[in-house]
């Protein structure tokens, strides 16, 4: 190991202005400050960081992805709350619950990112409601081939992040 | 040979671009590999019971650990789904990954919540199925039982999964037993003068009950009749005469004949108490009841298709009944998906 860890000298070096950054993203100081100490954990997370000749730009590209996990998270937890609202009070989730099935949540939406919706509809009914691909053809009016289809890409997506036709 | 049906790609690559997806793949996982594990998958989803392609599966899977793990990769995925297996999991899902907000969508989901929660307490999620489905006057969904009450006064209770068709003319009260089981109890009629002939068809035949308390279960090859109280006089279709099963009897038959009687049991019908009594009855017949009440697919292995259960078993918790299978029997249950499950013997060790 050096004597100055790369992640420090990326820190000490870039910490205001990726705070600055975020802040103009966000709109508020605090959320900067949280997602620019995410950024960081996430480099200490990494086996190596590369050899940086643009180090902000780099550190633009991680906090990207910090970012845009932000958001993701933010409409979710929006999305369902406003399902939950109208869920009777009698079986709903404890705080803890909620919490954990947003992060489930969340990190489905990650791996079936980018798909159709349609896609994704298949997959949820397939993996969460047990349906046979025939109740799923008559639940989404598609054939029974698009839904073979569709479930193959979702998984080979979701299992292995597999591109699939 | 699976992967055939679909082409080797690229996979995405991935690095330091912001748009490439979350690295998922294992390292000693080949593409190849994993697209042969997601073909299987899709296909045993598809073929249900097919034991041929589950004898496939399992060889495929025991003819290299590359297999095995990519399985194994598959099944860890989907325990981190857990949490969402419900019909509150599913719908959140739904709703919070497949479509932006919108005044549109929030009406959506207020529909969908409404139709999740009509008729019962016990939901279904095939309850937001869309109508043309649902073909049948009146049914119930799986894990649910519904009473009805008909304009005679009769009483019908309906199994998990039971689909009946009602159809009441001046002369006739029919009930039409499409798929699933009944317990009727017939009523008085009074508005007519004399009672309008009351019966329960099913593709089997017919049964005409007389003031009486039965239960009716509809199997694809035969129909059975349980007679609690008074007498139903049955006519198998194709069949010149009918024979008359007094309470306390029982009685199977399809076309062209009665196949067997015997007598009427009262443990087949604690369904409608919610609950699954066996004595010493065939783990194969007891998997294949309880399958009728629990959502997804659940099948028993043959090689201990013939063990002996006993015992009183609530059918609102599946899930708990089969962690109870576990505990009494040299069995283990094995799930391909959440809902979707095997009883096969246990493995040593």
């Amino acid at each position: 190991m050096s004597a100055t860890h790369p992640v420090a000298e990326l820190y000490t070096d870039h910490h205001r202005w990726l705070h600055a950054w975020l802040r103009k993203k966000l709109g508020c100081t605090d959320q900067a400050a949280d997602l620019a100490h995410d950024t960081f954990l996430r480099l200490l997370n990494r086996d190596e960081i590369p050899p940086l000749s643009e180090p902000r730009a780099f550190l633009t590209t991680v906090a990207q992805r910090v970012l845009s996990n932000h958001w993701r998270h933010e409409r979710i937890e929006r999305a369902f709350l406003e399902t939950l609202a109208h869920w009777p009070e009698a079986i709903a989730p404890s705080a803890e619950e909620k919490a954990s099935l947003i992060e489930t949540l969340v990190e489905i939406d990650r791996f079936l990112d980018g798909l159709p919706s349609v896609v994704k509809r298949s997959f949820l009914h397939a993996q969460l409601d047990g349906m046979s691909h025939a109740e799923i053809a008559t639940e989404l009016n598609i054939s029974l081939s698009s839904v073979k289809r569709y479930l193959t890409r979702a998984a080979a997506q979701c299992y292995f992040a597999l591109a699939v036709d | 040979m699976r992967s055939q049906s679909m082409p080797p790609k690229t996979p995405p690559a991935h690095g330091f671009s912001p748009s490439s997806p979350v690295d998922r793949r294992i390292p000693e996982i080949s593409p190849q590999v994993a697209r042969q594990a997601v073909a299987w998958l899709i296909d045993l989803q598809a073929a249900g019971t097919d034991a041929a392609l589950h004898e496939g599966f399992d060889r495929w899977r025991q003819a290299d650990p590359a297999h095995e793990r990519a399985w194994r990769h598959i099944e860890a995925v989907n325990a981190r789904f857990g949490s969402l297996a419900s019909p509150l999991g599913s719908a959140l899902a739904q709703a919070a990954l497949t479509q932006p907000a919108s005044p549109k969508r929030r009406q959506a989901i207020k529909l969908l919540v409404g139709a999740l929660f009509t008729g019962g307490t016990l939901l279904a999620a095939h309850q937001h199925t869309p109508w043309p489905v649902w073909v049948a006057d009146e049914r119930s969904a799986t894990g649910e039982r519904r009473r009805l009450q008909l304009a005679d006064g009769s009483h019908l209770l309906l199994n998990s999964d039971t689909a009946v068709n009602i159809a009441f003319s001046a002369k006739t009260r029919e009930v039409r037993l499409l798929r699933g089981e009944i317990l009727v109890d017939t009523g008085r009629d009074e508005a007519y003068a004399p009672a309008r002939r009351f019966v329960v068809t099913t593709p089997h035949g017919e049964l005409a009950p007389i003031g009486t308390r039965f239960a009716v279960r509809l199997h694809a090859d035969r129909t059975r009749l349980d007679v609690f109280a008074g007498a139903v006089e049955i006519r198998p279709a194709g069949d010149q005469h009918s024979q008359t099963v007094a309470a306390g009897e029982s009685a199977e038959f399809a076309e062209p004949a009665v196949l067997a009687t015997g007598r009427a049991d009262e443990d087949r019908i604690a369904w409608q108490d919610g609950m699954l009594v066996a004595s010493r009855m065939r783990l194969a017949d007891f998997v294949a009841e309880l399958d009728r009440h629990r959502r997804g697919r659940l099948h028993c292995d043959p090689a201990i298709a013939e063990l002996r259960i006993s015992g009183s078993y609530p059918l609102a918790e599946p899930e708990r009944v089969l962690e109870a299978l576990r505990s009494t029997l040299p069995v283990e249950i094995h799930y391909v998906t959440r809902y979707w499950a095997t009883v096969r013997p246990a493995r040593p060790g």
